[in-house]
C-alpha cells in the first residue's frame, strides 16, 4: 500500500479539483492551480521518501508495479515538472480568459500515468502508462480549444501519437509472440538469442520510442506541437514526457541485450540525425518558442548517443556508467529546460502570439529577474561550465570517450564529433537570446505583458539556484554537482 | 485450417499495412484517424493469436487493455475533430498549416 502514495496525492488533488468544479459550475475557480501544484508537489516528495527503500526493488500489485531507484527518479522528476507546470499555467490560462479547472485535472492524472510508465518492469503496464500520459497530454495540448494554433497542435499530436501508438502495440505483439510474456525479466531471460521476429518486434519499438522521444526521422510533429501548445504545457512536455520515454526504452533494452549488438549502430545513426537536424533547424527560427522546440530534438539527440554507448556497453550485472549518464542528463535538463519555458510562458502577450528574438531586447531592464533565469537556463542548455547543464554533458562526453577507445572502428569516434560539433551549433543559437536580452534595444513599442505574480518569479529563482547548484555547488543533504553524480550512479546501480 | 495462427498472423500484418498506407496516403481526417484505429486493432488482432499459442491469458487482458485505449483516444481524437471543424468548416489535413517554420 505504501508503494502507491505518490499515486494517491496525484488522485487525491485530481478528484477535489474534480468534485469543486461540479459545485462551481463551468467558470473555473481560482484556487484549481494551487490545488494540482501542492498535489504534484506532495507527489514528489512522497516520491523522495520512496528513494531510501528503493535501494531492494520491491513489486506489487501482481508484478504490474516495480519501485526500485530508477523509477522512483524518473518518477520524481516528472512530479516536479508537473508542479511547475501547475504554478505557471494559472498565470498563462487566465491570460488568455480560459483558466479552467480540467485542465489541471488532466495534468495531474497525466502524471501518475507517467509514473506508471516507469515504474514497472511489465510492459503492459508501461503501455497502459504511456497511454495515459499521451491521451492526457493531446487534450492539454489542445486546451486553449479557441486557438487555431492550439487545435491544431492537439490534432498533429494526437495522429501522430496515435500512429506511434499503433507501431509499438504491433512491436510489442511481435516481442510477445517471441518470448511468450509481457514481464521483462521473463523476456530477457527468453530471448536469449536473436530471432528475427523478436528483432522486428523490437525495432518496431524503438521506431515507437523514437516518435515519443522526437528522435530524427521521427520528429516532425515536435516543432509545430511544441509551437502551438500553451508555454507551460511545453515546458511540461518537452522534459516530463523525455523523461519517462526515455527511462521506459533504457528499461526495455536493458531487457534484451542479444539484440544490442545489431541495433546499436541504428541507434548511434539516429543519434547523430537528431542532433545535427534539431541544432541546424533550430538556427534558422525567429520564434524563440520554436527555436526551443527544435532544441529540445537536439537534447533528445544527445540522449541516443548515451543510448549507443549503453547498447554497447557489454551487459554486466549491475552498475552501467551510460545508464547514470542518461539520468543525469534528464535531471539537469528537465530542470533547465523548465526555467526556460517559464520565462517564455511569463512574457507572453495575451494574444498568443509566439515571442521572436526582437521582442526579447531590452529585457534586462525590463525585468531583471527574468531576463538572468533565461540566462542561466541558456548557458545550462549550451553546456557552459558552472551550470547543471555542463556536467550532463561531460558525462555523455566521457561515456562516448571510453566506448571509443575501448571498441574497434570509428564509429563511436564519428559519434563524438557529432556530439562536439553539435554543442558548437547550440552555443550559436543559445548566446542568440543573450544578446537579443543584454545588447538590443527593446522593441518599438512594447509588447503588452501582463504582471508576473511573485510564485511564477519565485519558481523561476529556485531552478536558477538549483541549476548552478547542481552544477558547481558545495555537497548540502547529499546533493549538488557531486550528489547528482551518486544520484544518477545509484539510479543506474 | 481455422487453428493455424499462421492464417491469422497474415490477416494482422496486412491489417497493419493497410492501416499504415492510409495513415500516409489519405488526406481527410477522419479516413487518417480510422486507419490508425485499423494498425492498433492489428496489433491487438497479433497479440490475441499468440496468447492462444501460449494458452496465456496476459495477452487476452492487454487486447481488452487496448479496446479501451482506443476507445478513449477515439473521445479525445474527435472532439478535437470538432473543435477544429468549428473554427475552419473543413477536415482536410493539407489545411493544417498554422504552425510551421
Amino acid at each position: 500500500m505504501d508503494l502507491i502514495y505518490p499515486y494517491l496525492a496525484l488522485v487525491v488533488a485530481a478528484s477535489v479539483i474534480l468534485v469543486a468544479k461540479f459545485r462551481t459550475g463551468p467558470k473555473g475557480f481560482a484556487e484549481a492551480g494551487p490545488i494540482a501544484a501542492v498535489g504534484a508537489a506532495l507527489a514528489f516528495g512522497l516520491c523522495i521518501l520512496q528513494w531510501g527503500k528503493a535501494a531492494t526493488p520491491t513489486t506489487g500489485f501482481h508484478g504490474f508495479l516495480l519501485i526500485d531507484r530508477l523509477g522512483v527518479l524518473a518518477s520524481a522528476l516528472a512530479c516536479l515538472a508537473g508542479a511547475v507546470t501547475a504554478v505557471l499555467l494559472p498565470h498563462h490560462l487566465q491570460r488568455a480568459g480560459k483558466d479552467r479547472a480540467e485542465v489541471y485535472v488532466l495534468l495531474l492524472l497525466v502524471i501518475a500515468g507517467m509514473m506508471a510508465m516507469v515504474q514497472t518492469d511489465h510492459l503492459v503496464g508501461a503501455f497502459v502508462g504511456l497511454e495515459t500520459l499521451s491521451v492526457g497530454l493531446y487534450a492539454l495540448s489542445a486546451a486553449l480549444r479557441e486557438r487555431r494554433a492550439s487545435v491544431e497542435a492537439g490534432l498533429k499530436y494526437f495522429l501522430t501519437g496515435a500512429f506511434a501508438s499503433g507501431i509499438l502495440v504491433f512491436g510489442l505483439a511481435l516481442v510477445y509472440g517471441a518470448a511468450g510474456s509481457f514481464s521483462l525479466p521473463v523476456i530477457e531471460a527468453k530471448l536469449v538469442e536473436s530471432s528475427g521476429l523478436a528483432l522486428a518486434g523490437i525495432l518496431l519499438l524503438l521506431v515507437g520510442f523514437g516518435f515519443k522521444l522526437s528522435a530524427v526521422p521521427f520528429h516532425m510533429w515536435a516543432p509545430d506541437v511544441y509551437e502551438g501548445a500553451p508555454t507551460p504545457i511545453t515546458g511540461f512536455m518537452s522534459t516530463a514526457v523525455k523523461v519517462v520515454a526515455a527511462t521506459a526504452l533504457l528499461r526495455v533494452l536493458d531487457a534484451t541485450p542479444a539484440f544490442s549488438g545489431q541495433i546499436v549502430e541504428a541507434v548511434g545513426w539516429l543519434a547523430v540525425l537528431t542532433v545535427t537536424v534539431g541544432n541546424l533547424s533550430a538556427l534558422a527560427q525567429h520564434s524563440v518558442k520554436r527555436m526551443l522546440a527544435y532544441s529540445s530534438i537536439g537534447h533528445a539527440g544527445y540522449l541516443f548517443l548515451a543510448f549507443a554507448a549503453f547498447l554497447a556497453t557489454p551487459d554486466t550485472a549491475g552498475f552501467s556508467a551510460p545508464l547514470a549518464a542518461v539520468m543525469h542528463y534528464l535531471i539537469a535538463y528537465t530542470i533547465t529546460n523548465l526555467g526556460a519555458f517559464a520565462v517564455l510562458s511569463a512574457l507572453e502577450t495575451a494574444d498568443g502570439r509566439g515571442l521572436t528574438f526582437a521582442d526579447l531586447g531590452g529585457l534586462k531592464s525590463r525585468s531583471p529577474v527574468l531576463a538572468f533565469t533565461l540566462l542561466i537556463m541558456m548557458l545550462s542548455l549550451a553546456s557552459v561550465p558552472l551550470t547543471a547543464g555542463f556536467l550532463a554533458k561531460w558525462n555523455v562526453f566521457a561515456v562516448l570517450v571510453e566506448r571509443a577507445r575501448s571498441s574497434e572502428g570509428p564509429f563511436f569516434w564519428v559519434l563524438l564529433v557529432a556530439l562536439i560539433l553539435n554543442s558548437v551549433i547550440g552555443l550559436a543559437y543559445y548566446l542568440r537570446v543573450i544578446s537579443a536580452m543584454y545588447m538590443r534595444p527593446a522593441p518599438e513599442p512594447l509588447p503588452a505583458t501582463s504582471p508576473v505574480s511573485k510564485v511564477v518569479m519565485a519558481v523561476c529563482i529556485l531552478l536558477v539556484i538549483a541549476v548552478i547548484w547542481l552544477g558547481a555547488g558545495p555537497n548540502v543533504l547529499g546533493m549538488g554537482a557531486d550528489g547528482l553524480f551518486s544520484i544518477a550512479r545509484a539510479a543506474a546501480g | 485450417m481455422a487453428n493455424d495462427p499462421k492464417a491469422y498472423l497474415v490477416v494482422s500484418v496486412l491489417l497493419f499495412a493497410i492501416g499504415m498506407a492510409g495513415f500516409l496516403i489519405r488526406k481527410n481526417l477522419l479516413i487518417v484517424f480510422l486507419s490508425v484505429e485499423l494498425m492498433l486493432n492489428a496489433g491487438a488482432l497479433a497479440i490475441l493469436v499468440f496468447a492462444r499459442l501460449y494458452g496465456d491469458t496476459d495477452g487476452h487482458v492487454f487486447f481488452f487493455l487496448i479496446l479501451a485505449l482506443a476507445a478513449a483516444e477515439s473521445a479525445v481524437g474527435l472532439s478535437m475533430v470538432i473543435a477544429l471543424y468549428r473554427l475552419r468548416h473543413k477536415l482536410d489535413t493539407d489545411d493544417l498549416v498554422e504552425l510551421r517554420g
